[in-house]
């Protein structure tokens, strides 16, 4: 009845969790509260190490009564681990090797303030109603558990995050917004045409009403007072269009992701989820058990109905006729751009920043896509394209050798510097040319590695990133480029209108706006490649991946070709850089490390080779998780490298692989569009 | 049809001391089936690496159409009008049946990036007319309905297939089949055979062809020439080769046993 790996596998897990604990973990954890004051990331962990076990184990076993005996024996092994080091703790002093445990001593945590003996007892049977547990869930549909889980794990996540996400939107308007939204979705139900300008139309008008009703709330100072709005709310109030655009614009969006693609759909359903999320742990420090219980049952709520509604909207999606599923896909980009515009209004400074930083990594992730996954070129440099961006930013926009004429600026008498220093360029004119010097960069360093393939491209390109930093702490480069202390101030870049006669006059100095023009930067970047890949050279690069003679062998210039996917790979990273060096408004060598290679590289890997979506979704894991796992302090690279290596294991091609190109649809679809059918009566 | 499209004079190809092509001398007519068989180890594809570019011999000269094209790389031969297919099969994997055509199509192609990223009309026909003259190879071929598999995906007959067609998306006056039959079955083979004739009589093709099939060889090929070590040792019309003692020697090896094994009596003769 128990599995035959059941016991072996339950004691390797047993080990990992007895030298986790040794680390103090469990003490260590405790100090964090998820929710109210009693339920810790501790708990979390307990569950997870006990409960996970005995789940995993209960998993391979059919019919309930094995299950549950194999989830038994999988969380007993564990927790009589525990339990022994706890007793050997007791007996034994341990802190003179495991240093920690005399912080955080393991009883202190997992004895819920017993004595020893009934303590441990108490544990274990916890453990025990844990384990049993485990095997009956892992009995129950899959729909059952995902919902289980998927609502626990969105509980304890946003009891772990509170504090962070804590003032990103009031409760009131997150119910707005999220009602808008879900009243411009129920029009799927009105059916009276399938045309989306229509469906748009309908769901306009259902969000207005919502937002009508709101307002009628409001006036009669009935559940809100009026002198005491939130944000949202507060201005539409106050300003009609501004009314309009919000209510009006959630139904109509409400109505498109109705009738959208399945991924879509749901990405877009979970939006209001969360937005109604964070407006309960508005401005807390801590989430408290009600809290937790209406987020709780929420998501639960959402996940069960979500694969009844997705399936319905992709029915209804394939139903639709071409020009009008194009529209649908079209309308769902515009508003996910357009979530995206607001995103940092709402988030604040610190959330804007991470996702700055994701951002830039997501345009050295499209980059080097060019390169790794299209032209199969192991670039293991790329940091290098990343400070020349950078270092011409810093140069040609401060007082510098090149901008003062080779006079160095030490040498020119302050009150001169603004006319010797005639070279000075503002962001926008030296973004260009950081951008070529990258590019051109990249071409230089191309050419002696033409003939080199594989692991010995790989080692030549990380040769080449160790060069250019070496240059920049260089001493005899110094007069240039400023040897450690690298190149500072650097001016942020200045929106200037009023030359053209708009008044407008905006410096893009924190930041929320060089969000924007992170933005910017990868739409551009995500546009170029997208249609570079689909057309001739993206057919060469990725058929010299393939198999690099035979590419030469079809009438493949492989010189040219590879040269182009250096130089386009690189100016991508020089304009990541430049950004990088004027949001900082100063450059140090010590932020191009071989560690911002290894990061492109690998979020491109656990997003999908060759996939634009890929490099988002790695960034956002690579770059932004470890920011918000933060909270677990000391365990954040563990945890960090766990996660990667269960990645890598279920989605060894990445998390978004790129889908295969249906050409001959596109060809029929064309046909279709300037050959229309004759009908026959 | 007595007009010489491909010509090698004296063709040399060294490995260190291993002569793999030693002066090798040959006429491939236009408009002809021309094969080339040996025995294994012969030097056969050695000699087809040293037409598409792949080896530089090191001595004699190359000409296709009257003009030399020793010492261009492959994409330059490939840009005069010469295309191959591989012994074992060699597609883009990862790219779809559509895809593998496109690439073969690069050379006629003339979007540069710029018009690419901008998508002006001019390069949006150009894709849009390579798109349909790959559908129309792919119909021409027999692949239709597997225009957006992954061609590692395919049958292993269809990838042969797909071979063909993505040569033949360059347009080539001569295309070169390296063991187009190999891991085929007979019925395989013979829709092969007939194949490579539509080849010739509806694309206005020459085809060059190393075959280990002899019922192919014999029943497609307008001229045969026969490798062995490296050198030609016979060359003419299928009969003509069949009855020649240097080729039979060279198949099945000499020495008293081997003679009297064998029921041909122009062997004795010699």
């Amino acid at each position: 009845m128990i599995h035959k790996n059941t016991i072996q596998h339950s004691l390797y897990a047993a080990a990992a969790i007895l030298i986790l604990a040794l680390t103090g973990i469990f003490g260590n954890f405790a100090t964090r509260t998820v929710i109210g004051e009693s339920i810790t990331s501790s708990t979390v962990l307990l569950v997870l190490a006990v409960g996970g076990v005995g789940y995993f184990m209960a998993n391979r076993a059919e019919g309930l009564v094995a299950k549950v005996a194999n989830g038994l024996t999988g969380s007993l092994i564990v927790s009589v681990g525990l339990a022994l080091l706890m007793l050997l703790e007791s007996a034994v002093d341990l802190t003179f090797v495991f240093v920690y445990l005399k912080r955080f001593p393991l009883g202190e945590e997992l004895l819920f303030g017993q004595e020893l003996i009934p303590g441990v007892l108490l544990f274990l049977a916890i453990a025990a109603v844990m384990g049993v547990l485990a095997g009956v869930l892992s009995c129950s549909s899959r729909r059952i558990q995902n919902t289980l889980v998927m609502s626990a794990a969105v509980m304890a996540a946003t009891g772990l995050l509170v504090n962070q996400v804590n003032s990103v939107i009031a409760l009131p308007d997150a119910l707005a917004v999220a009602a808008a939204f879900i009243m411009g979705y129920a029009t799927l139900f009105i059916r009276i045409t399938d045309k989306i300008v229509y469906r748009m139309g309908i769901g306009f008008l259902a969000g207005l009403a919502v937002g009508f009703a709101l307002g009628g709330f409001i006036a009669w100072g009935w559940l809100l007072d009026p002198n005491d709005l939130p944000r949202i709310l507060s201005l539409a109030v106050e300003n009609g269009i501004f009314f309009l655009v919000v209510f009006g614009t959630l139904g109509a969006a409400g109505a498109i992701f109705a009738v959208a693609p399945a991924n879509s759909h749901n990405g877009a359903l979970y939006v209001p989820l969360v937005l109604v999320v964070l407006g309960l742990t508005n401005g807390k420090r801590s989430m408290t058990p009600d809290q937790a219980l209406i987020v709780f049952v929420l998501v639960a709520l959402v996940t069960w109905f979500m694969p009844v509604l997705s399936r319905r909207a992709n029915h209804q999606y394939e139903q639709l006729a071409r020009p009008q599923q194009r529209g649908t896909r079209q309308l769902s980009s515009i508003f996910a751009v357009a979530v995206l515009l607001v995103l940092p209004i709402f988030a604040g400074q610190y959330i804007t920043s991470v996702l700055d930083l994701v951002l830039m990594y997501i345009i050295m992730g499209i980059g080097l896509n060019v390169m790794i996954g299209y032209a199969g070129l192991l670039d293991l440099g790329y940091v290098a394209a990343f400070a020349i961006g950078a270092y011409t930013v810093g140069l040609l926009m401060s007082p510098s050798l090149l901008t003062c004429g080779g006079v160095h600026p030490n040498d020119i008498n302050p009150d001169q510097i603004q006319q010797v220093c005639t070279g000075v360029m503002t962001f926008w004119q030296a973004w260009p040319f950081a951008i070529l010097t990258s590019g051109m960069v990249g071409v230089l360093l191309g050419i002696p590695v033409l003939r080199l393939r594989g692991d010995y491209l790989a080692i030549v390109t990380l040769g080449f990133g160790e060069i250019i930093r070496l240059l920049a702490l260089s001493n005899d480069l110094k007069p240039l480029l400023g040897a450690a202390q690298g190149i500072s101030p650097i001016p942020t870049p200045l929106i200037d209108l009023r030359s053209i006669g708009i008044n407008f006059n905006e410096s893009l100095g924190n930041s929320i706006s060089i969000y924007y023009l992170f933005i910017a930067g990868v739409m551009l970047a995500a546009f170029i490649v997208a249609r570079l890949a689909s057309t001739r050279l993206g057919r060469a690069w990725r058929s010299m991946r393939a198999d690099e003679d035979v590419a030469q062998a079809m009438g493949i210039h492989l010189v040219r070709t590879k040269l182009l996917a250096f130089g386009i790979s690189s100016a991508f990273a020089g304009m990541g850089g430049a950004i990088f060096g004027s949001w900082l408004q100063g450059i140090f060598p010590n932020s191009f490390t071989l560690l911002v290679s290894i990061n492109v590289v690998s979020l491109i890997i656990i997003g999908g080779l060759g996939s634009i979506p890929g490099a988002v979704v790695g960034s956002l894991i690579l770059i932004g998780l470890p920011e918000v796992l933060r909270e677990l302090q000391d365990y954040r690279l563990l945890a960090f490298g766990a996660l990667l290596v269960v990645a890598m294991l279920l989605k060894p091609d990445g998390l978004l692989p790129p889908p295969v190109r249906k050409l001959s649809e596109m060809f029929s679809e064309h046909r279709t569009k300037h050959q229309p059918e004759v009908s026959h009566e | 049809m007595s007009e010489i499209i491909l010509e090698a004079r004296r063709v040399t190809k060294r490995f260190g001391g291993l002569t793999a092509v030693g002066k090798m001398d040959l006429q491939v007519p236009r408009g002809a089936i021309a094969s080339l068989i040996g025995p294994n180890g012969a030097g056969k594809t050695t000699f087809f690496n040293c037409v598409t570019g792949f080896y530089n011999p090191e001595e004699g000269e190359i000409l296709f159409e009257g003009r030399p094209i020793k010492g261009l790389r492959p994409d330059q031969i490939t840009q005069r009008g010469i295309t191959r297919t591989y012994q074992n099969i060699r597609l883009f994997s990862g790219l779809t049946t559509l895809e593998n055509i496109l690439v073969g199509m690069h050379t006629r192609l003339t979007a540069n990036p710029v018009e690419s990223i901008i998508g002006t009309p001019r390069m949006k026909r150009e894709e849009r007319a390579a798109l349909e003259e790959a559908m129309q190879l792919v119909e021409f071929v027999g692949l239709s309905g597997m225009e957006d598999l992954l061609a590692e995906n395919l049958p292993y007959g269809l990838q042969r297939r797909l071979e063909v067609a993505r040569a033949l998306a360059s347009r080539p006056r001569l295309l070169l089949l390296d063991e187009p039959t190999a891991g085929m079955n007979p019925q395989e083979t013979d829709a092969m055979m007939r194949f490579i004739r539509r080849l010739r009589d509806e694309l206005d093709l020459t085809i060059f062809l190393i075959e280990h099939d002899m019922r192919l060889v014999m029943n497609v090929s307008d001229q045969v020439s026969v490798m062995d070590y490296g050198k030609k040792i016979s060359e003419g019309t299928p009969a003509e080769v069949q009855r020649d003692p240097k080729v039979i020697t060279a198949y099945l090896g000499s020495g008293p046993e081997d003679e009297e094994l064998l029921e041909d009596s122009e062997v004795a003769e010699s």
